[in-house]
């Protein structure tokens, strides 16, 4: 390869139908390294890449697989838009590399007959030709590449070989330039289709567009192209048509007609076939798989294994990356001072950062599995299995991968309603996505059903009461959903459901290359769109519970913090001589915040902070193991020193517990805490008190925040969730919280049961919303979801907490 | 020549040839692009709606629209329907009528 030429990259298109190795063949061609993005307007993703051949660049655009030219959706039209170089952001192409799949020329050829009207400089790779061969199937390329008139490429993207071969056809292609258009549609459409050019001059339309344009089924690609048609265009257009028919050109049946006519003939002579087919040995398999009893059992099974593998797997990662921001948290307290910086950093942007990051573990095991499944074939079995009765609700079984990515989180679930070709089953799967259990949701239920529900077993310790809640919840949203869906069937989306096609590709083991890197690509696709809008509604949350600030609030912890400085210098008053000299060190700094604490010197949260950092390091560096010189281990009574030095810790304990008061009045005064006491009337049916209104509003960048929200209300301090020992002592805070001012407690089995109902049926997830945005393409849907969603999670909470608290005996 | 009969009720295991497809425009469109085309041979691997079928060699998993009717020319005599002891004892009391309703 020489130096790269001065030209600008050439930009290729890749076509083909679904499931020929298109993906596959993209990356044998550009390596991994591809741009992932959006074409404006549409759902459909954009990928890119590129190599180099000879010193030339070609720039390699990705389509999705498609059957036909003829759009049944807007994203559908895309393909047609970005052929002729009308893709806003997609230069026009100066080649095309069609892939087709060997074992089925019949079906493929259909859309390179259609691509080759466009004139355009084109390369068709034979993929999958070692299968052909395996299935004894025989196929002329040479005679192919003749009647085609096109070179044809026998490729094996997967060992990526004929890649070379490919890109030097190509390469020769483009420089021979355009070739005639070769089109099987008979004279007299193409006369009229010149009648049409002629008539509308000022258009600039080019043939093959015109072509597409009375051929066009749907209407999709008129609204596209002439948004601005005319009465008498239009009239036009319906003439054209008219006078077609007359010459038996019925439009658009000719299309399939004239083109499976010219596939067939272009197809003599040239595939054989054996005469009988070798039964298939995954035929067996398949039969069970797709059995409509045992299909479902087997189905059953392996959702179940994936769930365990989900729950089991994650977790490890999933305390790790909390403790890593945990760690990272203490740093950052340590490292600076006190005040908005040091909040907005750890409780705005770390505890946002962290929120991602945890969410992270479940989705990459699950889109594992998921990638396993769909590599090997299975996925478009279960959507099968699935479809007939998805399809009563409104789906498709094509929306049942989307639904289960939604277990791990609702926004590649969302995502993934792309494959769902089917405009409304997408819009409904979309719609009820965010009822599956997320695993956002699972501290939340951890901490309520940890405190509130009694730990009892039936059927001799098999069943658990706490799991039973938990399964519970999972099956509350599942039937939600359902019946979400059903009612939108009937009532929004009515009108019979249009006809579904889907390959059941052969079984093959899964690519384990190909797996990686697809669940990799999804993971960073998940945290750069999830990443920035959790964080961003982070931090928006966090200004919600530090604004307005004034010190005026630390008034009423004066008495309290002079008392501690008196406590504190009494206890150094007892500091025994001898000590080493690290000690002594702290004994003065000690000293110094002793006597500020007795003046309670402002800021006071600043002073606590301090105080509280060197009790930690005094009690971790030197009092558990005090060194052989100290004079507590020779002395022969160690026990008043030793209890002195434990009064240390309780020191301590009152010093933390002060500054998580301190943190409460502060977000007490603050917007959100001003705010729920504002909608405690509107908790109150739900046995809320404006602070849970409160931990609840604040949880809406993500749903989890709320059990630290709670901890910080409770004053249980900092809450890490996956510390066992902080947890019981939010259990027990939590079961102790009663309401200001009374001694009745305030959290009871009902008021969790609400909870859990609530965060079960709630849209508190801003990610989610952002993702229904986009995916949509407007803000009437989030909108709606976040309205219907809410709605019936206040109404749920109510139902459940009233039916509670009369039937359960307190 | 045996009769026509709708793809639906063709039992699994039996080779058919395309008749004629009728129904909404569009619908009928996308199926014959499919290959789904009159006069071609496909073999039912799964009976009923959705039905999983071979066709060219590769199998396809296809649930029509309502008003679209398959119909096709079995290539061998079809066995008898069989027909369940219920819903001879309840007549078309019984599933039939759901079946047909709605959907």
């Amino acid at each position: 390869m020489g130096p790269e030429k001065s030209t600008s990259p050439l930009i290729i298109l890749l076509l083909g139908n679904p499931n020929t190795g298109k993906s596959t063949l993209f990356t044998a061609l550009v390596g991994v390294h591809q741009r992932v993005g959006n074409y404006p307007g549409v759902t459909v993703e954009k990928k890119t890449g590129s190599f180099l051949y000879q010193g030339q660049r070609f720039e390699v655009v990705d389509l999705p697989g498609l059957y036909s030219l003829s759009p049944r959706s807007r994203d559908e039209a895309l393909a047609v838009e970005v052929l002729l170089g009308r893709s806003p952001g997609t230069p026009a192409p100066d080649g095309l590399i069609l892939i087709v799949d060997a074992t089925n020329l019949e079906r493929n050829l259909y859309l390179v007959s259609q691509v080759l009207e466009f004139g355009l400089p084109t390369v068709v790779a034979l993929n999958m030709f070692d299968l052909a061969q395996r299935r004894g199937i025989r196929i002329d390329i040479a005679e192919l590449e003749r009647r085609l008139g096109v070179p044809v490429v026998a490729t094996q993207a997967h060992r990526r070989r004929g890649i070379q071969q490919l890109q030097a056809a190509l390469a020769r292609s483009i420089a021979q330039g355009t070739r005639p258009a070769v089109s099987p549609l008979p004279e007299q459409f193409w006369q009229e289709v010149d009648h049409l050019a002629q008539a509308w001059p000022h258009r600039q339309l080019p043939r093959p567009l015109l072509a597409r344009l009375l051929l066009d089924p749907s209407g999709y690609l008129e609204k596209l192209f002439l948004p601005d048609l005319s009465t008498s265009e239009a009239a036009q257009l319906a003439q054209t048509k008219a006078r077609l028919a007359q010459a038996g050109i019925g439009l658009p049946e000719i299309e399939p007609t004239a083109r499976y006519q010219w596939i067939e003939k272009t197809l003599h002579g040239l595939v054989h076939r054996p005469l009988q087919e070798a039964p298939r040995p995954t035929e067996r398999i398949d039969r069970l798989l797709t059995h409509p009893v045992w299909g479902l059992v087997v189905f059953a099974g392996l959702m179940f294994l994936v769930f365990q593998a989900v729950f089991t797997w994650a977790e490890p990662p999933m305390r790790w990356i909390d403790a890593a921001v945990q760690w990272l948290s203490t740093l950052v307290e340590r490292s600076l001072h006190p005040g908005p910086f040091r909040s907005l950093l750890v409780e705005g942007v770390l505890a946002g950062v962290g929120s991602v990051l945890s969410f992270l573990p479940p989705i990459l095991v699950l889109f594992l599995f998921i990638g396993l499944l769909e590599d090997s074939g299975y996925m478009a079995r279960a959507a099968y299995l699935m479809d007939r009765w998805m399809v009563r609700v409104g789906l498709s079984g094509k929306s049942f991968i989307p639904l289960l990515s939604s277990f791990a989180c609702g926004v590649p679930g969302i995502m993934a309603t792309r494959v769902i070709d089917e405009e409304r089953a997408r819009l409904i799967t979309i719609l009820i996505a965010p009822l599956m259990t997320c695993s956002a949701r699972l501290p939340v239920y951890a901490m309520l059903i940890g405190a509130f529900v009694p730990e009892r077993t039936y059927l001799g310790g098999l069943v658990h009461l706490q799991g039973l809640v938990l399964a519970a919840m999972y099956l509350l949203g599942i039937l939600t959903a359902v019946a979400v869906a059903w009612l939108l069937k009937r009532v929004w989306f009515t009108g019979p459901i249009p006809s579904f096609v889907m390959e059941l590709p052969s079984y093959k083991w899964p690519s384990l290359r190909t797996v990686v890197y697809r669940v990799l690509q999804r993971g960073w696709v998940f945290v750069r769109y999830a990443g920035t809008v959790i964080l961003a509604v982070s931090i928006l949350v966090w200004a919600a519970l530090y604004y307005p600030r004034s010190h005026e609030v630390e008034q009423a912890f004066v008495h309290q913090a002079h008392q501690l400085g008196r406590q504190l210098q009494s206890w150094l008053a007892q500091w025994p001589a001898g000590w080493t000299a690290e000690a002594e060190c702290d004994k003065t700094v000690l000293t110094e915040l002793a006597n500020r604490l007795v003046a309670v010197q402002p800021p006071l949260e600043f002073l606590l902070d301090q105080t509280q950092f060197q009790l930690q390091q005094s009690i971790q560096k030197w009092l558990p193991s005090p060194p052989e010189s100290s004079p507590i281990v020779q002395s022969a009574t160690p026990s008043p020193h030793l209890a002195w030095q434990s009064s240390l810790q309780d020191l301590l304990q009152q010093v933390e517990t002060l500054r998580t008061e301190l943190t409460g009045a502060y977000q007490r005064q603050s917007l959100f805490g001003r705010l729920g006491r504002v909608l405690e009337p509107v908790v109150r049916p739900l046995g809320w008190d404006w602070r849970i209104g409160m931990a609840v509003l604040a949880s809406f960048p993500a749903r989890e925040v709320v059990v630290a929200t709670l901890g910080v209300i409770f004053q249980a301090g900092p809450v890490d969730p996956e510390n066992p020992e902080q947890i019981t002592q939010l259990h027990q805070r939590l079961q102790a919280a009663t309401w200001e001012g009374s001694q009745e407690k305030l959290f009871n089995l009902p008021v969790a049961l609400g909870m859990m109902v609530f965060y079960t049926l709630c849209a508190q997830c801003a990610a989610t919303l952002v993702t229904i945005r986009q995916e949509t393409h407007s803000w009437r849907w989030p909108i709606f979801v976040f309205a219907y969603m809410t709605a019936l999670a206040y109404l749920g909470a109510l139902l459940t907490y009233q039916l509670a608290s009369r039937t359960i005996p307190l | 020549m045996p009769p026509w009969i709708p793809l639906s009720c063709c039992p699994a295991g039996y080779s058919v040839r395309i008749a004629s497809i009728t129904g909404p425009l569009a619908e009928v469109h996308r199926l014959r692009e499919l290959g789904l085309r009159p006069g071609c041979r496909l073999q039912v691997v799964r009976c009923g709606n959705p039905c999983i079928l071979r066709l060219d060699g590769h199998t396809l998993c296809l649930r029509s629209h309502p008003a679209v009717e398959v119909l096709v020319e079995p290539e061998e005599p079809l066995p008898p329907p069989k027909i369940s002891p219920l819903r001879t004892a309840f007549g078309s009391l019984g599933r039939f009528r759901w079946r047909h309703r709605g959907r």
